[in-house]
């Protein structure tokens, strides 16, 4: 399999009035070409920080990325100049934003919003530009007639398509899609997320997407990586961490979905809030909610170890096959 | 069990609005120019070195010197003790001419936004008038009929501040209004008057205050330039404009007569612009980038 | 367009009533009598009392001020001077251009300056021309415009001797009041830039933009411009009327020939006509300004434009945006 994206070590940091948050902490991570990768984690745990640092749209200040490597076929992304940046950005990685509400230029017509990356990345002349957006606005289910109406008549679910047109329209290598469906009705949700993987499938894409719902990675995803407090606890192939669920904090994450086939009427939450990421714990950042710690937890983080093929588990007392 | 998220504004809005302006270093650099302004203006005859208008023939026209920090005008009055004189007509015209905008634009805005319908429709239609004519046109227009003096350059300048202070007013009452406490003081039977003075007044003082410390500057800007005209306060009473006005005929010759009552003018405006920006922060934090 | 535009017309009618009414009646308060100040003091009572009577004076308030708004509306009659006995329209006529072109010097020379230091300022925030620009801004914002007029007069005309310091005489003699009126508005229009960007730098749309691939200075001009001006426009607006304001006392500064010395050499005339004519012609320039505004509004912004199809809520948003 030929490799599309490796992220090594990275480590992003924001700062305000001294106060030092580590966003996304010693991270790896690795796509192969066509696949998709889950991120899955809380508000805050620095999943949308790890998207924008692999876009290079990190604000700064207050953010600033203070290690570590992201490699996008072949090159590093964080040594690009800014004019190579730009060039990939849109054209080999796009992303599809959470929030179509306000992610749309209120005084730009949707159409010239997509033609705009056209322009940017094809040569080619206004009017083709216009054309291929029409083709784009009909791609996602828009007719092509609403091409020069601005985003404040369009609904939720609408705007979310333009984006995915304006994500889609120069064939991207790469797809961020960072909870691409969180702020739309739950009947338009699935339509959304039906309609990129469809996208994807057709052009063979490689996506990252980026939710907090374990159950819309395990129906999409080939692979998944549990983002807890800035770090990945737990990454494997979507089977793997189904079926051999290994970090405590993944365990919760399935606990807390309600199974309608299931006998018990409880859910189980996970006690507890995450951490202030301005004051991390020293030891594991998980500890202070896990019900599996220990005293070794408590003193020191642990590392990241490989417990089958390519199933990674950030913890000292994972809970093993069977065990549960 | 702990409180997840613990308390931290524990001296309640204002003592919190205060520790912020406090740490805004131009804010409290402009309240120490407002303060000085109010001592000289209030001990004005001790800390003024001459009488303001003790005329000296013999010493007409001086430049800055020893004697006259600031010099002397074409009747040999000390220029510096004028200033300091001055800030008493300023800061008093200033001062009340916002008094009066506020309680009669604010009473306009409240019961505008209380009531609705018809009421804030007439008001608000009356307002756009006042507002339809630039507030230095009205405010001369109006000084031109009133006989000049002290009094009547207040009105002048009230006046063409009526309206705005209204739409501060009426926004924030239009924003207060529909909230739950409001409904729960009606529920227990509170009168409309006591419910505008004790909830709604009190909640719509951040922006008053706002408006007030800078239409403060807008009406010390108003009052110099009527008096520079002719319409405000007359000579020989030291104001800073009418001192403008009667350096303008000198200033091919003698132009620190027309410098100093100028950067006094400017200080002033200046101090009461950076504290309005800074009230404006320290108030509003939501607002703040 | 064109709905929104007549609506905007039609709403302007009334306001413009009420300015004639308010400003009749604040001139009706005058003391003295107009037709003693005609004659002057020697003439006999009786020939004040005739011209009292053919003037109209004895009538009531009422009658007076009907016929006042009858002359003005369907004839454009504002009357005649006292002092010269032309007719007030034709006075006004003469002078109205010298102050209009002063005011439109002053608003373009303000919107250049301004817009353009506080695009720069708010993409460079905390650098050194940011902080320059503001002290500078906020320095122009509390000079009074007189006062800058006159330290204009001492800079450029009596120790630079480069400018002349008085009167109309070509194009020379417009830089100073052009440029001391404009310096107020273009702080305050530049404070005004310099906020409205950077709020709209911090949009998410302007991310989007971003991620597309485009480059720093498109981005500026393109996404964050349009949106920045949309208030700015509105201050623009409201500073004209400033400016107005300020031509009365810049006009006096320069000894300029236009409107607004005109109205101050009358009141000192007592020439209420003229004082009332001036002023109620200067508001309406204003309220045609800000009409203009309005419908540039329309332009840059497109949810009014269509909120003005589909229902009137439009009203309430423009409460909303003025207060």
């Amino acid at each position: 399999m030929e490799k599309i994206l490796e992220i090594k070590n990275l480590k992003i940091e924001y700062k305000s009035n001294e106060r030092t948050v580590e966003a996304v902490n010693n991270l790896n991570l690795l796509l192969n070409k066509g696949e998709s990768l889950g991120i899955v984690g809380e508000t805050g745990a620095g999943k949308t920080t790890t998207a924008l640092g692999i876009m290079g749209l990190i604000p700064d200040p207050p953010g600033k990325i203070v290690n570590g490597e992201i490699i996008f076929e072949g090159h590093d992304i964080l040594k690009l100049s800014k004019n190579k940046l730009r060039a990939v950005r849109g054209k080999k990685i796009s992303m599809i934003f959470q929030d179509p509400m306000t992610s749309l230029n209120p005084v730009i017509t949707v159409g010239d919003q997509i033609a705009e990356s056209i322009r940017i990345h094809e040569k080619l002349s206004r009017a083709d530009a216009v054309l291929k957006a029409k083709e784009m606005l009909e791609l996602v289910g828009i007719p092509e007639e609403r091409y020069a109406e601005y985003p404040h008549q369009f609904s939720g679910g609408m705007k979310q398509r333009v984006i995915i047109a304006i994500a889609l329209s120069c064939n991207p290598e790469l797809i961020l899609a960072d909870e691409p469906t969180t702020a739309l009705d739950v009947t338009i949700q699935a339509q959304v997320l039906d309609l990129i993987l469809k996208l994807k499938r057709e052009k063979n894409t490689s996506m990252i997407l980026i939710t907090h719902d374990l159950g819309v990675v395990v129906e999409i995803c080939e692979k998944v990586a549990i983002m807890y407090a800035g770090e990945i606890v737990e990454y494997g192939t979507t089977e793997q961490i189904y079926e051999n669920t290994s970090h405590p904090y993944t365990r919760g994450l399935f606990d807390s979905i309600p199974d309608i086939d299931a006998k018990e009427d409880r859910l189980i939450p996970i006690q507890g809030l995450m951490p202030d990421p301005a004051d991390l714990p020293k030891g594991c950042s998980f500890e202070p909610r896990c019900r599996y710690s220990t005293e070794k937890c408590k003193e020191s983080n642990p590392d990241t170890q490989e417990i089958g093929n390519g199933h990674f588990v950030k913890c000292y007392n994972y809970i093993k096959r069977g065990e549960q | 069990m702990k409180p997840l998220i613990e308390r931290k504004n524990k001296n309640g809005f204002w003592g919190d609005a205060w520790c912020r302006l406090k740490k805004n270093k131009g804010a409290m650099f402009a309240l120490a120019i407002i303060l000085i302004m109010i001592f000289c203006a209030v001990f004005a005859d001790r800390l003024a070195p001459y009488p303001y208008d003790l005329q000296d023939y013999n010493h007409t026209f001086e430049t800055p010197n020893r004697q006259h920090l600031l010099g002397t005008d074409n009747f040999g009055r000390d220029i510096l003790s004028r200033i300091i004189h001055g800030s008493r007509i300023s800061l008093l015209v200033g001062f009340s001419s916002i008094i009066v905008a506020i309680i009669l634009g604010g009473l306009l805005g409240a019961v505008s936004g209380y009531y609705g319908g018809r009421v804030d429709n007439l008001f608000m239609r009356a307002m756009d008038i006042l507002m339809a004519i630039p507030g230095m046109l009205l405010a001369i227009s109006l000084a031109a009929v009133l006989k000049p003096g002290l009094l009547n350059l207040v009105i002048a300048i009230a006046v063409a501040d009526i309206p705005g202070y209204a739409r501060v007013v009426r926004a924030s009452v239009l924003s207060i209004k529909d909230q739950e406490f409001i409904e729960a003081a009606q529920c227990v039977g509170a009168s409309d008057s006591r419910i505008i003075f004790k909830h709604i007044i009190p909640n719509c003082l951040a922006p008053i205050i706002v408006q007030a410390t800078l239409g403060m500057a807008g009406a010390i800007l108003s009052a110099s330039s009527l008096s520079f005209l002719g319409l405000g306060i007359q000579p020989p009473t030291p104001e800073w404009g009418s001192m403008l006005s009667s350096a303008r005929q000198y200033i091919m010759s003698y132009s620190h007569m027309t410098t100093f009552p100028g950067i006094a003018i400017m200080i002033t405006i200046f101090g009461l612009n950076i504290l309005g920006d800074g009230l404006r922060d320290a108030l509003d934090p939501r607002l703040k980038n | 367009m064109a709905k929104y535009i007549g609506k905007r017309l039609l709403m302007m009618i009334p306001v413009l009533l009420g300015v004639i009414i308010v400003i009749f009646s604040i001139m009706y308060m005058t003391p003295g009598d107009p037709a003693r100040m005609i004659l002057g003091e020697a003439a006999s009572a009786s020939a004040v009392e005739e011209l009292r009577e053919s003037l109209g004076l004895n009538d009531s308030y009422i009658t007076q001020l009907l016929r006042y708004i009858t002359n003005v509306v369907f004839k454009f009659d504002l009357g005649n001077s006292y002092s010269s006995h032309k007719p007030v329209v034709d006075e006004i006529l003469e002078r109205f251009p010298t102050t209009i072109l002063l005011a439109a010097i002053s608003v373009t020379i303000s919107v250049i300056v301004g817009v353009i230091m506080g695009i720069i300022s708010a993409t460079r925030q905390y650098s050194i021309f940011d902080k320059l620009a503001t002290s500078f801004s906020l320095l122009g914002v509390s000079m009074p415009t007189f006062w800058a007029g006159l330290m204009a007069v001492i800079v450029f005309s009596v120790h630079l001797r480069w400018l002349p310091a008085s009167g109309s005489y070509g194009w020379k003699y417009w830089i100073l009041p052009s440029f001391t009126l404009g310096l107020s508005s273009s702080a305050t229009i530049m404070r005004m830039t310099r906020s409205s960007m950077l709020e709209v730098i911090r949009q998410d749309y302007i991310r989007t933009a971003r991620a597309k691939g485009q480059s720093e200075n498109m981005i500026i001009i393109y996404h964050a411009l349009k949106n920045a001006m949309i208030p700015v426009v509105t201050v623009i607006g409201m500073r004209f009327g400033g400016l107005l304001g300020g031509s009365v006392l810049i006009e006096s500064v320069f000894a300029i020939p236009g409107l607004g010395k005109f109205i101050i050499d009358s009141i000192n005339m007592r020439d209420n006509l003229v004082v009332q004519g001036g002023v109620l012609f200067l508001a309406l320039s204003f309220s045609v300004c800000n009409l203009f505004v309005d419908i540039l509004y329309g332009f840059i912004d497109p949810r009014i434009k269509s909120q003005y199809k589909s229902s009137s809520k439009r009203r309430i948003k423009k409460d909303e945006a003025t207060n």
